[in-house]
C-alpha cells in the first residue's frame, strides 16, 4: 500500500495534544479546570519527549534511509515534530500570558515578579528565602577540575555567570543550582484580600548572590532538560525481575537529553554553552518565558476554595441491578451485569473483590494489576482475602511506564501477605484486567470473572471512562481461568471458548470483526461497525478498515488520540468518518460493535489498535452477549456519536475540526450519558419502590 | 456455613509423553464438568524414545510443574487426586528414581499406568459413548476401535455390546515419528517411509480380524480432534464424523509436506506439526482394514475416563461389569486362534468358579481375582496348539505374549504361570519363573493354580462325562460329588494326585465322590 495512505503517529500525537489544549482556551470550561488543562498538555508533551521523541532520536543515529509506513525518514519526523511542538508550546503560552492570567487576576489571583514587592513582601520573602530554600541548594561550578553535574531529568536549573569581585582579570566562571522540587514552585504571600504568590526561582534569581560571596553575579537564567526514559531491560537475562526493574528505575534519571528549555533572554552564549554540553540542536531548544514547566499548575489547582473555577461534581450511580440490596454474587448469577465508568461507581468493582475475601465459601481470588492507586482498597482486599486464607494470585504488572517504584512496593505488600504474586510473562506485558473468583455453592463449584478495558485503579476510575462486564457463565470462567494459568506459567494457551488472547490471535479477531462485516456487505446486507479505541496505528488493522470502507461497510471509529488512518479518501477511505472525544473525563473505554446483518454484536478489550497492545502485551478482547446489554452498549455508543460539543472530527490530512453545530442539538456526550445513567438508576429505584407496593393493592383488592 | 456445600470435586494429573497434564472436574447436572485443564509441555517422551532414560534437568522441571499443580489442586479443596503416569515413565529404564524424586520433591505418590489400563479407561469412555449413539449401535455390525497413544496402538472390535477382541501394538504417532525421524532428512517422501513401515503390522491385522465384518472404524487419540478439524469433519452428537474422502484427500495434500509447512499451512505448533502425518498414517491403514466410510471419533479423552471413575462410582460398577465380560470375550477369542478345546475348557471354568465360590471365606479373593482363575481355566491348554510336548510352557509363552481387554501385563503374568503349572511341575522356589514374582503374586498363583488343578482333574479325558458337579464346603473339607453313570477311575486318581498341593496351600482336605443318578 502506498505510504500516503498513513498518518505519522507522532505527528498525529501532536494533533491529539493540540486538541487537549483547546479545552484550555474553551470558554465553556471553569477557569481552574482550563489550567488543569493546560497542565496536562505540558505533562503529555514531558512523555512524549522521554518517550517517543528520544526513539525517534535513536532512529536517526542508528539507520538514517529507512522510512515509517507513513513515509517519513526519522530526520524528516524529527523536523516536523519539532516545528509542530514550537507552535504548540508558543499556543500553551498564549494561553497561560493572554487568557489564563488575566482571568486568574479578576479572581483575585495574582502572580508578582520580585520588583513588584513592597517592603514587607519582601522582607517576608526574604526570611522564607534563608529559612526554607537556602538550606537545600547545592550550587555546582564547572571548570577544569570539576565537570559538567548531571542534571536531573525534567529538573528545573539555574544557570549562573560569575565572575570574582576582586580581580581585574576576565575569570568568568559557570555554575548550576537546582530548583528544589520537594518545595512549591508558587510561593503565597501572606495578604488578606487578595492570593498573591511569587514563583520559586525569582526568589532564588534574586537572592543568588547570597550562594557565591565573593563573586559578582553577572547572568542568571532558568532552565529546564527532558532525558530519554524508556526503560531497557533484558528479561531473557534477568534473575530477578524486580530487582531488574529497580536498577532500570534509577538509570532512567540519567538517560541521554532530548530536550532543553531556557529562558527566552538567556544570551547567546549559555544557551550555546548548554546545547553543546547536552548535544542538543537548535530543533531541540525551546526559549520560553517563565514560568518553565507548565505542569506546576496541575498542584496550583488543589488551592483550597474558589468551587466556581472548577466542575460541578458529577456523582456517580450505582449500576441498577447492583443498586438492590442483594448479594453481588446472587445478581451475577441471575444476569450479566455490565458497569461503565465513572457514570456507574467503581465501588462495585471493589466490592466484587471485598466481598469475595470475606465471603466463607470463596476458594481462590485470582487477579491482573497494571496501575493501582496509593491506598488501593483493591489491593487491601486481596491482603484481605489471604490473610482470610483464600487461594490469591496476583498478576501484576512491574513495567506499567512510570509506574514501576509505586507497583514494587504493593507488589512487596501483597506477597508479605501471602498472596502469590507474579510478574507476568517474559517480553510480554499483561495489559488485561482481569479478575476470577472461585466460589463454592450448593450445586459445585461457580466461577465469576469481570473483564474490563481499565485498571483496577480506584482514583483514575473517577475520571477515565471504562466498561467491565461482571459473568459468571462458564464460557468465560473457563477462559478466564486458563488465561490465569498461563499467565501464572502453569500451561500454555488452551483454544478460546470466548476470548481472544494477544499476542496470539488478538489481532486476527478484530480482522474477523471487520471481515464479517465486509462479508455482510456481500450477502446484500447493511454492513456498519462502530469502533472505540484511544489509539489507531496498527498497519494491517487499518489496511482492513480501508478494504471494508472500499467493499461498502459504514464505519464510525471513536478515537481519543492518535489516528494514523486517513479518513474520507477517495476510493479508500470514503466510507470512514473519525471523530475524536477530547473532554472532562478521559475517554478510555474500548467498545467494538458490529451490525452483523441486523443482529448485533458487542465486543470490549483492554488494546488498542496498536502493534504494542497487538503484539508484546497479554490483551484480551470479549464479547458481550446479553441482549439487553448489546443495546445499552448501542446507545452509550450512540451518544458518543451525537457529540457536538467536545467531538472533533478528523479530516483526511490529520487535522481535527469541530463538528458543524448548526441546526444541531447541542450535546456534551459525557454530561449526556451521566444523565442516562441516573435515570437508569432512578428507574431502578422506582422499579423498587413499585415492587414493594404491588402486594398491597393485591391484598386490597382480594 | 461451607458445610453443606459438599459437592464432590476430583482431580487428576496425567504424565505424559509431551506434557504433563492437570484436570479438575466436579459433577454439574449429572455431567462431568471439567474446571480446570492445564498442560505444561515437557517432552519426557523424546528423551524416553531415543535415550531409553529421562533426564534428570527434566526431572527438576518436572516436579516443579506438580508442585505448581499440586498448589492449584489445593485451591479448590479437591477431596481425590490421582497422579498417573504413562509410556514415557513408564518405559524409561530410570523410572525408580523418577517416581522416588517425584515423591521426595512433591510428596505425590505417582501410579504408573500400564499400556492396557491407559487404553482400558479409553475403551470404557468410548463404549460408554457408543452405547448413547444409536447409528453404531442399533445395526448388528462389527465395528474396529483404535486408540493412538504417544506410545502405543490399541485396536479392539466391537460386535453387539461387547469387545470381543483386542490388541496393542508399541507403535505410536509419537514414537513412530521419534522413530523415523532420522530418515525424514533423508527423503522428501517421507510418507512412503511410514507407509511401508506400517504395511507390515497392518498385514497382521487383517489376519486377526478376518473373523468380523467390520463396517465401523472408531477413531480415538489425542491427534483426532485435530485432524477431524483438519478434514472439516461433522459433529453429530458428541461423535466426530471424519467422510473417508475428505480424510484421504487432507492425507495425499500433506503427506509430501515437511512439518514446517504444515506449521505455516495449519498454523500449528512444532509438535503438532510433527505428529500429524504419523498419526494420519496409521488412522488411514488402520481405516483401510475396514469397510467404513467415514471415521467416527467420539469425544474420549483419557483423563476424562480416570475422572468419570472417580465421580461416578455406580456408573464405574457398571462398566467394569461390562467390562468384565469383554475380557471373557476375548480371552476365548485367544482361545479360538489357537484351537482350544472349548468343551474341557468351559467345564474346567464352570467348576473352577464352583470352587472359588464356595470357598471364598477361605482364600479372601475378590473379584478381580476370580477373572484371573476365569481366564486361566479357559485359556491353560492353549499352548497345545504348539505341541503336546511341555505344553504348559507354550500356554505360557502365548498367554504373555497376548493382549486381553481389561487384564495388565501383571494381571497377564498371573495367568501365564497358573497355565504354566497347571499339568505336572509344580512350582517352587527353585523355580527361576517363579521366584521372580512377588511375594503376594506367588500366593496369589499357588491359591488360584490349586483350584485350577483341582477342576482340570475332573475333566482329565476331556469327555464330558458328568450331568452334574457339585461343590460342597464343610469345615475342612472341599467335597465334590459329580453325577455319572460313566466309569471315573481316571479323574478319581488325577484329583487324588492334584489335591495334594490343594491341601498344603489352603491346608484344607479336597475330595472327590461319584454318585449314580
Amino acid at each position: 500500500m502506498q505510504s500516503s495512505l498513513f498518518i505519522n503517529r507522532e505527528l498525529s500525537w501532536l494533533e491529539f495534544n493540540d486538541r487537549v489544549l483547546v479545552e484550555a482556551f474553551d470558554k465553556t470550561n471553569p477557569l481552574f479546570e482550563k489550567l488543569k488543562f493546560l497542565s496536562i498538555t505540558a505533562s503529555n508533551l514531558d512523555e512524549f519527549f522521554m518517550i517517543r521523541v528520544s526513539g525517534v532520536m535513536e532512529q536517526m543515529e542508528d539507520n538514517l534511509d529507512s522510512v515509517d509506513f507513513s513515509g517519513m525518514t526519522a530526520a524528516q519526523q524529527m523536523k516536523m515534530i519539532s516545528q509542530r511542538t514550537h507552535e504548540l508550546v508558543k499556543k500553551q503560552y498564549n494561553c497561560l500570558f493572554r487568557s489564563i492570567i488575566p482571568s486568574l487576576e479578576k479572581e483575585g489571583i495574582i502572580f508578582l515578579k520580585m520588583e513588584q514587592l513592597d517592603e514587607e513582601q519582601k522582607r517576608f520573602i526574604y526570611n522564607y528565602f534563608k529559612q526554607n530554600i537556602f538550606p537545600v541548594l547545592t550550587p555546582m561550578a564547572v571548570d577544569q577540575s570539576r565537570p559538567f553535574p548531571l542534571l536531573l531529568n525534567k529538573s528545573l536549573n539555574l544557570i549562573v555567570l560569575l565572575e570574582p569581585d576582586n580581580t581585574a582579570e576576565d575569570k568568568e566562571l559557570i555554575a548550576f543550582v537546582q530548583v528544589p522540587s520537594v518545595l512549591p514552585r508558587i510561593i503565597q504571600l501572606e495578604d488578606k484580600k487578595r492570593n498573591l504568590f511569587v514563583y520559586l526561582e525569582d526568589i532564588m534569581e534574586e537572592y543568588i548572590s547570597d550562594l557565591f560571596p565573593g563573586y559578582v553575579i553577572k547572568n542568571v537564567h532558568t532552565f529546564r532538560i527532558t532525558r530519554n526514559s524508556d526503560l531497557e531491560i533484558d528479561e531473557e537475562e534477568a534473575k530477578d525481575f524486580l530487582i531488574e526493574i529497580e536498577k532500570s528505575i534509577k538509570r532512567r534519571k540519567w538517560g541521554f537529553p532530548v530536550r532543553l528549555e531556557v529562558e527566552k533572554d538567556i544570551s547567546g552564549k549559555l544557551k550555546h554553552f548548554l546545547m553543546k554540553k547536552l548535544d542538543l540542536d537548535d530543533d531541540d531548544v525551546y526559549e520560553l518565558s517563565n514560568p518553565i514547566d507548565l505542569t506546576c499548575w496541575m498542584k496550583f489547582v488543589s488551592l483550597k476554595g474558589f468551587e466556581k473555577l472548577r466542575y460541578k461534581p458529577m456523582q456517580p450511580v450505582m449500576q441498577r441491578d447492583l443498586a438492590k440490596n442483594q448479594n453481588i454474587f446472587d445478581v451475577i448469577k441471575e444476569k450479566d451485569i455490565l458497569v461503565y465508568h465513572p457514570f456507574h461507581t467503581f465501588d462495585h468493582v471493589v466490592e466484587f473483590v471485598d466481598k469475595a475475601a470475606q465471603d466463607p465459601n470463596v476458594l481462590a481470588i485470582k487477579q491482573t494489576l497494571y496501575r493501582v492507586s496509593g491506598d488501593s482498597p483493591i489491593v487491601k482486599a486481596l491482603i484481605k482475602a489471604a490473610e482470610n486464607g483464600k487461594q490469591v494470585t496476583v498478576i501484576v504488572e512491574l513495567r506499567a511506564r512510570f509506574d514501576e517504584e509505586n507497583n514494587i512496593q504493593w507488589a512487596k505488600k501483597l506477597e508479605r501477605s501471602g498472596c502469590h504474586v507474579v510478574y507476568g510473562l517474559v517480553g510480554l506485558k499483561t495489559h488485561c484486567k482481569v479478575i476470577l473468583i472461585v466460589r463454592r455453592e450448593e450445586d459445585g463449584i461457580r466461577r465469576y470473572v469481570h473483564m474490563g478495558t481499565g485498571n483496577y485503579n480506584d482514583s483514575t476510575a473517577k475520571i477515565y471512562t471504562d466498561a467491565g462486564l461482571f459473568t459468571c457463565k462458564e464460557t468465560y470462567g473457563s477462559d478466564v481461568s486458563s488465561l490465569f494459568n498461563v499467565l501464572t506459567g502453569y500451561s500454555k494457551a488452551p483454544q478460546w471458548k470466548k476470548i481472544n488472547v494477544a499476542p496470539v490471535g488478538l489481532r486476527e479477531g478484530f480482522i474477523e470483526l471487520i471481515e464479517n462485516e465486509i462479508k455482510m456487505v456481500k450477502q446484500g446486507k447493511n454492513g456498519y461497525m462502530i469502533a472505540k479505541v484511544n489509539a489507531v496505528v496498527d498497519e494491517k488493522i487499518i489496511e482492513k478498515l480501508y478494504e471494508a470502507s472500499c467493499a461498502g461497510v459504514k464505519i464510525d471509529l471513536i478515537v481519543r488520540g492518535i489516528c494514523c488512518l486517513r479518513p474520507g479518501l477517495k476510493g479508500v477511505s470514503e466510507n470512514i468518518r473519525v471523530i475524536s472525544i477530547v473532554g472532562r473525563l478521559l475517554e478510555h473505554s474500548r467498545i467494538f460493535y458490529i451490525n452483523n446483518g441486523d443482529d448485533p454484536k458487542v465486543y470490549m478489550s483492554s488494546a488498542d489498535w496498536m502493534p504494542r497492545n497487538l503484539d508484546r502485551r497479554v490483551e484480551i478482547l470479549f464479547p458481550v452477549e446479553q441482549a439487553n446489554l448489546i443495546e445499552e452498549v448501542k446507545k452509550v455508543l450512540d451518544i458518543i456519536l451525537s457529540d457536538t460539543m467536545k467531538a472533533r472530527i478528523q479530516k483526511s490530512d490529520g487535522t481535527y475540526s469541530r463538528i458543524d453545530k448548526r441546526g444541531k442539538e447541542h450535546i456534551d456526550s459525557q454530561s449526556e450519558l451521566f444523565r442516562y445513567y441516573e435515570r437508569q438508576y432512578e428507574l431502578s429505584v422506582q422499579e423498587e419502590i413499585y415492587e414493594d407496593t404491588v402486594p398491597f393493592i393485591n391484598r386490597g383488592a382480594e | 456455613m461451607s458445610k453443606h456445600l459438599n459437592s464432590v470435586i476430583a482431580a487428576v494429573i496425567n504424565i505424559g509423553s509431551n506434557a504433563v497434564y492437570l484436570k479438575i472436574a466436579q459433577i454439574k447436572s449429572g455431567l462431568l464438568d471439567i474446571l480446570e485443564y492445564l498442560e505444561y509441555p515437557i517432552f519426557l517422551g523424546r528423551d524416553t524414545f531415543t535415550k531409553g532414560k529421562i533426564d534428570f534437568e527434566k526431572v527438576d522441571k518436572l516436579c516443579d510443574a506438580l508442585k505448581d499443580y499440586k498448589e492449584m489442586v489445593k485451591s479448590y479443596r479437591v477431596h481425590d487426586l490421582r497422579v498417573v503416569a504413562t509410556t514415557a515413565v513408564r518405559d524409561a529404564y530410570n523410572r525408580d528414581y523418577i517416581l522416588n524424586q517425584i515423591k521426595v520433591k512433591t510428596g505425590l505418590e505417582v501410579e504408573v499406568l500400564d499400556d492396557s489400563d491407559e487404553k482400558d479407561y479409553i475403551y470404557k469412555e468410548i463404549i460408554k459413548q457408543i452405547d448413547e449413539y444409536p447409528n453404531i449401535n442399533e445395526k448388528k455390525d462389527d465395528s474396529l476401535i483404535s486408540y493412538i497413544g504417544t506410545g502405543s496402538l490399541g485396536i479392539a472390535v466391537y460386535s453387539k455390546g461387547h469387545i470381543v477382541f483386542n490388541h496393542n501394538i508399541r507403535i505410536g504417532s509419537l514414537k513412530l515419528s521419534e522413530l523415523l525421524s532420522s530418515v525424514q532428512d533423508k527423503t522428501d517422501r517421507f510418507y512412503v517411509v511410514v507407509e511401508e513401515y506400517l504395511s507390515n503390522f497392518t498385514y497382521m491385522i487383517t489376519k486377526y480380524l478376518s473373523g468380523n465384518k467390520l463396517m465401523y472404524f472408531i477413531g480415538s487419540g489425542r491427534e483426532i480432534e485435530m485432524i477431524a478439524s483438519l478434514c472439516q469433519a461433522k459433529k453429530d452428537g458428541r461423535v466426530l464424523i471424519i467422510p473417508k474422502e475428505s480424510f484421504d484427500k487432507v492425507y495425499d495434500y500433506i503427506k509430501d509436506k515437511t512439518p514446517k509447512q504444515l506449521m505455516k499451512i495449519y498454523s500449528l505448533s512444532e509438535d503438532k506439526a510433527e505428529i500429524l502425518l504419523p498419526s494420519m498414517g496409521i488412522y488411514r491403514a488402520l481405516l483401510n482394514c475396514t469397510d467404513s466410510d467415514a471415521i467416527y471419533a467420539p469425544i474420549a479423552l483419557f483423563m476424562d475416563s480416570i475422572l468419570n471413575e472417580m465421580l461416578f462410582p455406580e456408573e464405574k460398577q457398571r462398566l467394569d461389569k461390562k467390562f468384565y465380560e469383554s475380557t471373557i470375550f476375548c480371552a476365548k477369542r485367544i482361545g479360538e486362534r489357537y484351537f482350544y478345546d472349548s468343551g474341557h475348557a468351559h467345564r474346567v471354568e464352570k467348576i473352577a468358579m464352583l470352587i472359588f465360590d464356595k470357598m471364598k471365606k477361605v482364600h479372601g479373593l475378590g473379584e478381580k481375582e476370580k477373572i484371573l482363575l476365569q481366564v486361566s481355566s479357559l485359556l491353560h491348554d492353549i499352548g497345545k496348539y504348539i505341541s503336546i510336548k511341555k505344553h504348559y510352557i507354550h500356554s505360557y509363552n502365548i498367554i504373555m505374549a497376548s493382549d486381553i481387554l481389561g487384564l495388565n501385563s501383571d494381571d497377564l503374568t498371573i495367568i501365564a504361570n497358573i497355565a504354566r503349572y497347571h499339568s505336572g511341575l509344580l512350582p517352587s522356589s527353585e523355580d527361576r519363573n517363579f521366584k521372580s514374582l512377588s511375594f503376594n503374586d506367588r500366593v496369589l498363583v499357588a491359591k488360584l493354580l490349586s483350584i485350577l488343578r483341582l477342576a482340570d482333574s475332573i475333566d482329565r479325558s476331556h469327555s464330558n462325562k458328568f450331568n452334574d458337579v457339585q461343590v460342597k464346603f464343610h469345615e475342612n473339607l472341599l467335597d465334590i460329588v459329580a453325577y455319572t453313570s460313566s466309569d471315573t477311575v481316571l479323574e478319581e486318581m488325577t484329583f487324588k494326585r492334584k489335591a495334594e498341593f490343594f491341601e498344603e496351600v489352603y491346608g484344607i482336605k479336597a475330595s472327590f465322590r461319584k454318585k449314580v443318578q
